[in-house]
């Protein structure tokens, strides 16, 4: 890049240099510049390549066909760059013929002329015989240059150039330090004052101080040492702290937007301090030397303590009020003794009052302030206001002049297609017409009359929107934002709107107001339904809410092909949907709510607006130019295609991994299908409709999704229908649809009814790194080679640790050797074995995380014939032999995590109710003053507290969260431990800690991180052995 | 010009003004004094009217270039204003703003 940079510097010096000299010169003998020179300096801005032309003209003895052919071969390479506007620009500066005289001449004479030159120099070319190449090369260049004068003359340099200019990693950085408030410039400048007393000593290559960033001031170097050799001493940067601004930001710090907010009279500007702070004033002078503008100001003076302190009498300092805006009545100052002078203003010739050094003139206060003091940003004067200062002596025509200033203030995408404008400036005023297209600030309108172009391009400040009595509309900002009501007259800017709910006359600006078909009556909500609402009829048909009336509603249905608004009474309303679904437009993209949508065929085709609701495959869209039925447009899914991205999830927390899964449609199926069979229902809701309680069971129980698009989403299931289910995501607070079978009911869930095997799918951690569907599932080639190795590492260490049943504690071989069964002949590592489910973790990661669980069920299964072993599955189980783990779970495997995830051994299938299992030879698992779930009698659940555990397992329950209802007996089988959530007070149930308590203070997926309160250690514990505190 | 660097603002307060040519700042007196080293021919220096009409006092930051060859905050900015064609070669303290000077 250095080097880079050294080039550049020598294409351009010279350059510079000599425009430099020419200016100078041109100065000095203008007009007397011969043509030979002025054609030199034509080209000065342009490279090498220009350079070349030069030469070629120059010795023109030389120049010959084979040159010229070459020369035309690289103009049209060069239409690629910007070189042309260069030049064009440059020529007219020099056609000027005048120093800072920056007008632009049409460009058709120097197209002119430029031609003129060439055909006048051509007899002199040495070597004619080549005519058809310079014909060629003649064409080429009017076609150059004929286009070169309708560039713009403009110096924007391309968005390409620019990219080139982007910081790398070998350009100096920017340091952002910190400086005296208030002295940033100065502290910049000194800077360069101290570079160039101490020569090249400093090694700070600029330093830079914004406006708009007070109490810092960026140094760019190359090391932080030489930032820091440059600010030592100085009294005004503070050397604490040297902070490096990311190279992505660099450009940001530089791009300086300019307020250019062209402060000029008739300005509506608002005060920033004093006594009219926020008072609406406007304009009448701009000092742009001085910095000072002078503004008229509705005066808030209160004449009694003028009267006194002119008097010479004791004011009470402090104002206790701010007196109400009211124009000066020089007559009523006269009464009260206060002496008036009537001065004429030398500048202006205008008369003002003066009254104690204040000018005012027609009741209003001039006041010169600061410019600092003014706020000319988002002004937004109300009508009230802008009535108000209309006052004496001023028609409504001086308004409409100055109301153009209120144009300064709209915000972006003002205009939309469709509206209907008229331009209120220039030669084409009172021309009407309807917006085709907006860009930056041109808009192109339709004009409606005939014999106009078919489009015009007008400046936005030009504009405003039109309406017509009899028009419908609704108010979209102001203090009366939200009103609809009919227009019934317009008055230039102000339209005066009949209120639909109140009748009454509403003055507003045009730009405040969109047409719209959409009718407030006042109330906007019946019972729990609200105007847009999607709600489900009576009928199972559904539809959105278009309009609220006193008893009813008007209802859109959610009829794709035409549009069926029906009338419907609030009994008849069965419920308002509320669950987000997606849906697939037309070339299968997911649609998501908010969606920007195109609706392709029907009716309606054409439209476009984002999707407000989504229901079985019919989107409403809102158009808001849509005049009828509020905007609301019915139709299906899949004559409609989203425009732009979608942004399924991607705003939303967490989300960005499920927008991009959702991509991935298919690759779920392809590696799974050979597991099928056993992924498939009689492996779960096997295990599920062991506890004999049905479907129903599923409700409320943690599941983790296992295929389609939310794919290792955990969630919670809030109701069974049929063959899918509906999961409220833990990440992403909504309510998604899965298949049924496409869920795994591993995580952490409190339902006591497990079987032993899902230890192996326990390991499906909900460290998600399983839910990248790049990985194939089953990679039989990694899972058997990494599994030994750490398993190898990490058995032993846990065996040891918490099951003393494991004949062989540490050396590995003896593990191998003598539990044979345990895992070479595991059917667990055999690929497409039933028991694999280890595999559907797909990283290395989750795959090794799923081997100690998975040995673990291995070791427990053989032994599930025998009662003693029963209940050893469970290694947090602090009441077995040797029990008091000497370190907690998740520590236990942390080194040997590779990506340093809390790898939880339990946070796999290791259930915190997995004693239950065992039933009989239950420790005090349960601990009291937690609070839990009791069921009782069929599936309800009630909260209550624990307060004591008794030695057969069982506890007593103090029902109510705060534990105050009747004390009840349960069995462990029947409760469930209420799960904390971030914030809560926790009970620590297992591991070392087990039986303290603290808070939990964050909840990383299945890892809880508690803070004790005794010891105030941080711990990462499973979350299943978390319980809520009561 | 020559490698003399140009005029140090001497205060930095409401006096800076910005060359509209080349964005070179300075405080009013010093261009009333000695003009903008690098737009001689505005003859600032002459008539002191024409300070107000060639130098600008809105400008919302500045920045001071003590190595302009290898500054590349300065070669991002120029290219900004490449009309203009400027090329700091020496020491100088300039404007920031480029919107400023994109239309005369």
């Amino acid at each position: 890049m250095p080097r880079r940079r050294d080039e550049d510097e020598d294409d351009l010096e010279p350059e510079e240099d000599e425009e430099e000299a020419y200016d100078e010169e041109e100065d000095e003998d203008e007009g007397r510049g011969g043509r030979k020179r002025r054609r030199r300096s034509s080209f000065i801005d342009d490279a090498a390549e220009e350079d070349d032309e030069e030469e070629e003209e120059d010795d023109e003895d030389d120049y010959d066909g084979g040159g010229g052919r070459r020369r035309a071969k690289r103009r049209s390479g060069s239409e690629f760059f910007d070189l042309e506007a260069a030049v064009d620009s440059d020529e007219d500066e020099e056609e000027e013929e005048g120093e800072d005289d920056f007008i632009v001449e049409s460009g058709a004479d120097l197209q002119d002329e430029e031609d003129g030159r060439r055909l006048h120099r051509r007899p002199m070319l040495p070597r004619e015989d080549d005519q058809e190449d310079v014909e060629a090369l003649e064409r080429s260049i009017q076609a150059r240059y004929a286009r070169s004068s309708h560039a713009e003359y403009d110096e924007e340099t391309t968005d390409v150039e620019q990219q080139a200019l982007l910081p790398s990693i070998r350009d100096p950085k920017l340091w952002m330090v910190k400086c005296a408030i208030g002295h940033e410039r100065e502290a910049a400048v000194c800077l360069m004052q101290k570079c160039i007393d101490k020569g090249t000593e400093l090694q700070i290559r600029s330093a830079i101080a914004l406006d708009h960033l007070k109490n810092y001031i960026y140094i760019e170097a190359d090391k932080e040492a030489h930032v820091r050799e440059a600010i030592k001493g100085m009294r005004n940067i503070y050397s604490a702290k040297v902070m490096l601004v990311p190279i992505k930001e660099m450009t940001d710090v530089l791009s300086v937007e300019s307020k250019a907010v062209d402060l000029s009279r008739d300005t509506w500007v608002r005060m920033k301090i004093g006594t009219y702070k926020g008072d609406l004033a406007k304009v009448v002078d701009v000092d742009n030397v001085r910095q000072r503008v002078t503004v008229k100001l509705i005066p808030r003076i209160d004449l009694q303590a003028l009267a006194s302190k002119l008097e010479g009498r004791e004011v009470p300092k402090k104002k206790a009020f701010t007196p109400p805006p009211r124009f000066m009545n020089v007559d009523e100052a006269r009464e009260m003794h206060i002496r008036v002078e009537r001065r004429r203003d030398p500048m202006t010739g205008d008369y003002f009052e003066n009254i104690g050094g204040m000018m005012f003139k027609d009741g209003f206060l001039y006041k010169t302030v600061s410019m600092k003091s003014i706020s000319t940003q988002n002004t937004q004067p109300s009508f009230d206001e802008l009535e108000k200062f209309r006052q004496p002596g001023e028609n409504g025509d001086g308004d409409m002049a100055s109301l153009s200033t209120l144009f300064a203030n709209r915000k972006k995408g003002h205009f939309m297609k469709g509206d209907r404008v008229i331009i209120v400036k220039g030669d084409l005023k009172n021309l009407k017409g309807s917006v085709e297209k907006v860009e930056e600030d041109t808009v192109h309108i339709k004009p409606n009359e005939k014999g106009l172009p078919r489009t015009l391009a007008i400046s936005d400040k030009e504009l405003c929107k039109y309406f017509e009595p009899g028009n419908h509309v609704k108010v979209v900002s102001g203090a009366t934002e939200g009103a609809t009501g009919m227009v019934v007259s317009v008055q230039g800017h102000v339209v005066n709107i009949v209120s639909d709910t109140t009748k009454e006359l509403i003055r507003v600006f045009a730009d405040n107001v969109v047409e719209s078909s959409e009718v407030t009556s006042g109330i906007t909500r019946i019972g729990e339904y609200e105007l847009h609402d999607l709600v489900l009829l009576d009928n199972m048909s559904f539809g959105v809410i278009i309009r609220v009336e006193s008893e009813a509603f008007q209802v859109l249905k959610g009829v794709p092909d035409r549009p069926e608004v029906a009338l419907v009474r609030l009994r008849e309303i069965k419920y308002k949907i509320e669950k987000k679904t997606c849906a697939q437009d037309r070339s299968k993209n997911t649609i998501s709510v908010k969606d920007v949508v195109k609706i392709l065929e029907g009716p309606c085709k054409g439209k476009q607006g984002p999707v407000e609701h989504i229901f079985r495959g019919v989107l409403f869209v809102y158009d808001r130019h849509h005049l009828e039925h509020a905007g609301f447009i019915c139709a299906k899914s899949q004559s409609c295609v989203v425009v732009g991205g979608s942004r399924a999830n991607g705003d939303r927390n967490g989300g960005s991994l499920a927008s991009r899964f959702s991509h991935f449609k298919t690759p779920p199926r392809v590696p799974q299908s050979p597991r099928l069979p056993r992924g498939g229902p009689p492996l779960h809701p096997g295990g599920r409709h062991r506890g004999g309680r049905g479907h129903d069971a599923l409700v409320g129980a943690a599941i983790k999704v296992r295929q389609g698009p939310y794919k290792g989403y955990k969630g919670r299931v809030v109701d069974v229908k049929g063959p899918s289910i509906r999961v409220e995501l833990e990440s992403q607070m909504k309510v998604v649809t899965v298949d049924r079978n496409h869920i795994s009911d591993n995580v952490n869930v409190s339902t006591p009814f497990r079987d032993t095997s899902r230890y192996g799918s326990g390991s499906e951690t909900p460290m998600h790194p399983s839910r990248t569907p790049l990985h194939p599932y089953t990679t039989p080639m990694r899972d058997p080679g990494a599994t030994p190795i750490h398993d190898g590492m990490r058995t032993p260490m846990r065996d040891r640790a918490w099951n003393p049943y494991t004949p062989m504690s540490p050396p590995r071989d003896n593990w191998e050797d003598g539990n044979p069964a345990s895992w070479v002949a595991s059917p667990q590592y055999q690929p497409g074995s039933p028991r694999s489910r280890t595999y559907e973790a797909p990283t290395p990661g989750s795959g090794w995380a799923n081997t100690p669980s998975g040995s673990y069920s291995e070791a427990g299964t053989p032994r599930d014939s025998s009662p003693a072993y029963v209940n050893a599955p469970s290694p947090y189980l602090p009441s077995t032999p040797g029990g008091q783990l000497p370190m907690t779970p998740s520590s236990a495997y942390l080194p040997g995590t590779p990506g340093g995830q809390p790898m939880t051994p339990g946070g796999g299938g290791l259930d915190i109710m997995s004693p239950v299992v065992g039933g009989d030879n239950e420790g005090p698992w349960l601990l009291p003053d937690i609070l839990v779930n009791v069921r009782r009698s069929g599936d309800d659940t009630i909260v209550g507290v624990i307060r004591d555990v008794l030695p057969d397992g069982s506890c007593r329950i103090a029902l109510g969260s705060s534990g105050n209802g009747e004390t009840i007996t349960a069995l462990p089988s029947d409760i469930e431990i209420v799960t904390p959530r971030k914030t809560d007070r926790v009970k620590i149930l297992g591991g070392a800690q087990r039986g303290a308590t603290g808070k939990l203070v964050g909840v990383d997926a299945a890892d809880g991180i508690v803070k004790e309160d005794d010891t105030l250690d941080i711990h990462i514990l499973n979350m299943s052995i978390l319980a809520k505190l009561a | 010009m020559g490698s003399a660097a140009a005029q140090i603002p001497t205060s930095f307060g409401q006096e800076l003004r910005a060359c509209l040519r080349c964005r070179l700042v300075k405080t009013y007196d010093q261009f009333r004094e000695s003009g903008c080293e690098n737009c001689a021919f505005f003859k600032m220096d002459e008539d002191h009217e024409r300070v107000v009409d060639c130098t600008t006092p809105n400008f919302t930051g500045i920045i001071s270039v003590m190595d302009p060859s290898r500054s590349w905050a300065a070669r991002w900015l120029r290219i900004e204003s490449k009309s203009r064609q400027l090329k700091l070669s020496i020491k100088e303290v300039m404007a920031l703003d480029n919107e400023l000077f994109k239309t005369p």
